[in-house]
């Protein structure tokens, strides 16, 4: 074995004794990650918040609110009742609860828009505050989607009746139609047929004026008939006489005369009776046309009359064919309304039939996000543990160095250190060296730990995870070294790793985001090398990315580490000289 | 440095072989040019060439020369602040000098510069400081055991070595007990015991006895004197200068910044002064009697009241015994104690720096 090993050797055995047999050192090296990784899995080892203190305040408490009350207390909130808004809000500030909940005055499902939830929150708490706000707005959105639900369902039951009713209703409305169309043509034919239907009277047709001048024409034909029938009888009586007398007053024999006169007589006899008869003719020819007048004139009355109904008649009929022509003027509109409403059913139930989602739970909630974790949850612990690993390392190597430095300057044996013949380096890697052995120590252990008793699943992807883990305590054991060189006592060492640790740490994600901190300053907050390490044991112990992947991030923590290897070196030489004069003034 | 050194043992073998011829030794060292080094390096253990040392514009210690044989116990006084532990540093490299060199020489006669090569003198010394420099949290073995590791000693030498060490320094039986757990005395001697682990040829002691009651100072010395007749060369710093005188066989005295004087107690003594010490004690104890009769005459340079009576410092011892026989007499008081002796070192120190 080379000197420098034995030396190293010899050195870490010393370094390593001595830290154990100085209770605050060993409290520091051995109990101190345990006491953290044993309470933050304690801490951790859940997915809920626990006694988180709720304040409520309501002017009028009904169901809906006390459903609200109801559903925070059910679990892990403690829910406490205010008197009065302002003494709610008084007790976040007096610690007393965490936040509280103010109901709008008429908080009730009747109402549309005065159904408000107030919270009020303490943002000075800002870690607090949003895991406060998440489990309680958790729990909220939980009660009011269930209202929500219910509000929906009877909503989606009123389309289903709906679209039902219009399944249902549309063959009536289709007949409805039907016949509007039926009695609109049937009232078109009527109306066609009644256009159709003259009902021009013209009396003159009938020719009862003429009726009249053709009665009194009769009469008088008649009557000059009867005349010309007398006369005719007259003269052929005369003319009979005449025959006769002439005949008698012939020379005919007288047989002649006598068959002639017999036929004379005859004929006389016949005009007689003839004109007996025409006479009675003439006679019934005066009752008759009288009774023809009458009856004409009665006919012309009647037609006159029957005008008078005609006129009637056409008036009415004119009435209703443009009665008719309303009526289908009517008829068309309301068959045109009836194929409207048709239209506009089939769009309802087309509407109601488009609407996919029926389900009350998809319409509350159309979109259902899944947050899901790119790995299996199982406690707080899990997320943390690669930020609590880097956590540990960073402050018990940021404790750890400098306290081994200065137990190292401060020690009497200094001085025999430095009249043994072992070059400095040797000093400063034994130094390395410890802290990298003790805080992989701790490493086994706390990984150990933490996979038996909180169920972590920290060996996924180990060798990249161990990787990341030796660089990492290979950096912050250098950064602690060099805070050890630069400082000279163990009061202002440990102040100054104390203060250098809340650095990194307030400069990093674990309090708030780094992304909310102003650009420029974010750039820097992303080389902070607890940032770098902690993003790096993330990805590796939480997405199992191999190194190769990370090989940027693995780079700058390596250039990290050399950087810091060079600076402690230089510190070491600037410190060694500068304690010899310290050592001298304190001596002289 | 070295080379200076190396050319200076040249001259000084040349210089030994011109004395041995019957060369006159001043003329020789005028002539090579060596009447700067205050002595000859033969049979020297440590040589002392011109160091200073300043911290910033503050000197402290300056143009320091001497050398120390091989095998003596040189003492090294001076009041406090006159710089002994910064020469001690210097002498092991633990701090480096404005200007000068310390050269060491090693057993195998080779001449070393503490400058040059300061690793390769760090096993020629062993160091015992003025607080003990050791581990409190180790064990005295654990502590032995530490430092010898650290100066590549085997397991089997450590355990050898460090029952020799608690023997001789009267650790045996404590070796399970923590550094730290130790009274003062054995924590000094542990860290002697540590300085040692190493067979160093030079031991350097800083202030030994501070700190210790006056029978661990005497035991203390007793062990000195025991490893010192073991072999090693023992430099030892202390204010103890009535140790220094008994124990040591050269002193140097170490006054503004510099070694104002370099020899033997009765050297040192003879030549700052020549009072002698008359210590009387009487049975009544009252000393203001014999002083306002002795007054008036001059008889003693100074007086001074101790535990043992009162001391007077004289230069004519015997007219001055006579004298006190007669004052005591006529009082009618009675002489207890009487003791005649010459002045220590402590007085001669006091006379060099006043």
């Amino acid at each position: 074995m080379s000197k420098f090993l034995k030396d190293t050797v010899t050195l870490v055995k010393k370094n390593i004794r001595l830290l154990i047999r100085a209770k605050a050192s060993s409290l520091i090296v051995i109990l101190g990650p345990l006491l953290i990784i044993f309470l933050a899995g304690i801490a951790f080892d859940n997915t809920n918040l626990y006694a988180v203190k709720i304040g409520v305040f309501s002017e009028k408490y009904n169901d809906l609110s006390n459903s609200f009350i109801e559903r925070l207390s059910e679990k892990q909130f403690k829910v406490t009742r205010f008197p009065l808004e302002d003494d709610c809000r008084s007790a976040i500030e007096r610690g007393e609860v965490h936040t509280c909940v103010v109901f709008s005055p008429e908080f009730t499902m009747a109402k549309d828009n005065s159904n408000e939830l107030s919270f009020y929150v303490d943002y000075s708490q800002i870690n607090l505050v949003w895991s406060v706000l998440n489990a309680m707005t958790e729990k909220v959105a939980e009660r009011s989607m269930e209202l929500s639900r219910n509000l929906t369902t009877v909503l989606v039951n009123a389309l289903e009746y709906s679209s039902e009713q219009v399944k249902t209703k549309r063959p009536a409305l289709v007949d409805l139609t039907t016949s509007n169309d039926l009695v609109n043509r049937r009232v078109t034919d009527v109306s066609v047929r009644l256009e159709e239907v003259s009902l021009d009277f013209d009396p003159n047709a009938f020719g009862a004026d003429n009726l009249a001048s053709q009665k009194n024409k009769v009469k008088h034909w008649v009557d000059a008939s009867i005349n010309l029938g007398s006369e005719a009888i007259s003269s052929a009586r005369s003319f009979v006489g005449n025959a006769n007398d002439v005949v008698q007053a012939s020379s005919m024999g007288v047989e002649q005369k006598n068959n002639l006169k017999t036929l004379f007589e005859d004929a006389v006899t016949e005009i007689e009776e003839l004109d007996d008869k025409f006479k009675d003719t003439n006679s019934l020819a005066g009752e008759q046309f009288k009774e023809l007048a009458k009856i004409i004139d009665s006919l012309v009355g009647k037609i006159t009359q029957t005008k008078a109904q005609m006129d009637q008649i056409d008036s009415a009929h004119t009435t209703s064919v443009a009665e008719l022509v309303e009526a289908k003027a009517s008829l068309d509109g309301s068959l045109k309304n009836l194929l409207d409403v048709q239209r506009a059913l089939n769009n309802i139930d087309n509407i109601i039939r488009s609407v996919e989602v029926k389900d009350p739970n998809a319409v509350v909630q159309p979109i259902i996000t899944h947050i899901k974790p790119v790995i299996s949850q199982q406690s707080y612990l899990n997320y943390i543990f690669p930020v609590l690993m880097v956590l540990v390392i960073m402050f018990t190597a940021l404790l750890l160095a400098p306290t081994l430095i200065l137990l190292e300057k401060n020690s009497s044996a200094y001085f025999r250190n430095f009249m043994a013949p072992v070059n400095g380096f040797t000093y400063l890697f034994s130094t390395f060296l410890t802290c990298f052995i003790l805080l992989s120590l701790q490493l086994i252990i706390i990984l150990a730990i933490a996979s038996i008793f909180f169920s972590s699943t920290i060996l996924h992807g180990f060798p990249n995870t161990l990787l990341v883990l030796l660089l990492s305590v290979a950096l912050f054991s250098l950064i602690g070294m060099l805070v050890g060189y630069v400082f000279n006592s163990e009061e202002t060492a440990m102040l100054a790793a104390i203060s250098l640790g809340s650095i990194f740490l307030f400069l990093s994600d674990v309090i708030i985001p780094i992304e909310s901190m102003p650009s420029w300053f974010m750039r820097v907050a992303e080389l902070n090398p607890f940032v770098v390490s902690s993003g790096l044991l993330r990805s590796t112990i939480l997405y199992g990315m191999s190194v190769i992947s990370l090989w940027k991030k693995i780079l700058l923590l390596l250039a990290f580490v050399v950087v810091s290897a060079v600076l402690v070196f230089l510190f070491y030489q600037i410190s060694s000289n500068s304690s010899i004069y310290k050592k001298w003034k304190r001596k002289e | 440095m070295v080379d200076e050194s190396i050319d200076f043992n040249k001259k000084k073998s040349l210089h030994q072989d011109l004395v041995d011829a019957g060369w006159p030794s001043d003329i020789v060292s005028k002539h090579l040019g060596l009447e700067k080094h205050p002595q000859s390096l033969a049979g020297s253990a440590i040589f002392v060439n011109n160091i200073s040392k300043s911290f910033g514009d503050h000197e402290v210690v300056k143009d320091v020369s001497f050398v120390v044989q091989s095998g003596e116990i040189f003492g090294l006084i001076g009041l406090s602040g006159a710089g002994k532990t910064t020469l001690l540093n210097m002498l092991v490299g633990f701090i480096e000098p404005t200007a000068g060199d310390v050269v060491v020489c090693s057993s195998a006669g080779q001449n070393i510069s503490v400058l040059k090569s300061p690793d390769l003198v760090k096993s020629v010394f062993g160091f015992s400081s003025q607080q003990p420099s050791f581990y409190s949290k180790l064990s005295v073995k654990e502590n032995l055991a530490y430092f010898g590791e650290l100066f590549g000693l085997t397991n089997q030498e450590i355990v050898e070595r460090s029952n020799e060490l608690l023997g001789l320094v009267g650790l045996s039986g404590s070796e399970n007990v923590l550094g730290g757990n130790l009274s003062g005395g054995m924590q000094k001697r542990l860290d002697i015991a540590c300085a040692l682990i190493h067979h160093p040829s030079i031991l350097l002691l800083d202030e030994p006895t501070a700190d210790l009651d006056s029978l661990l100072r005497t035991q203390m010395w007793r062990i000195i004197k025991d490893i010192n007749q073991k072999g090693t060369t023992v430099i030892v710093a202390s204010h103890f200068i009535e140790d220094i005188e008994n124990y040591c066989s050269r002193v140097a005295v170490l006054n503004n910044k510099t070694v104002s004087l370099i020899g033997s107690s009765d050297e040192i003594k003879n030549k700052y002064t020549t009072n002698y010490e008359v210590q009387l004690r009487t049975a009544s104890e009252d000393y203001a009697y014999l002083l306002s009769s002795l007054k008036k005459s001059s008889l003693f340079a100074s007086s001074k009241l101790a535990e043992g009576g009162i001391i007077f410092y004289t230069s004519t011892p015997k007219k001055l015994l006579s004298e006190l026989f007669r004052v005591v007499g006529k009082k009618g008081d009675s002489i207890v104690a009487l003791d005649l002796a010459r002045p220590s070192l402590k007085e001669a120190f006091e006379s060099l720096v006043k």
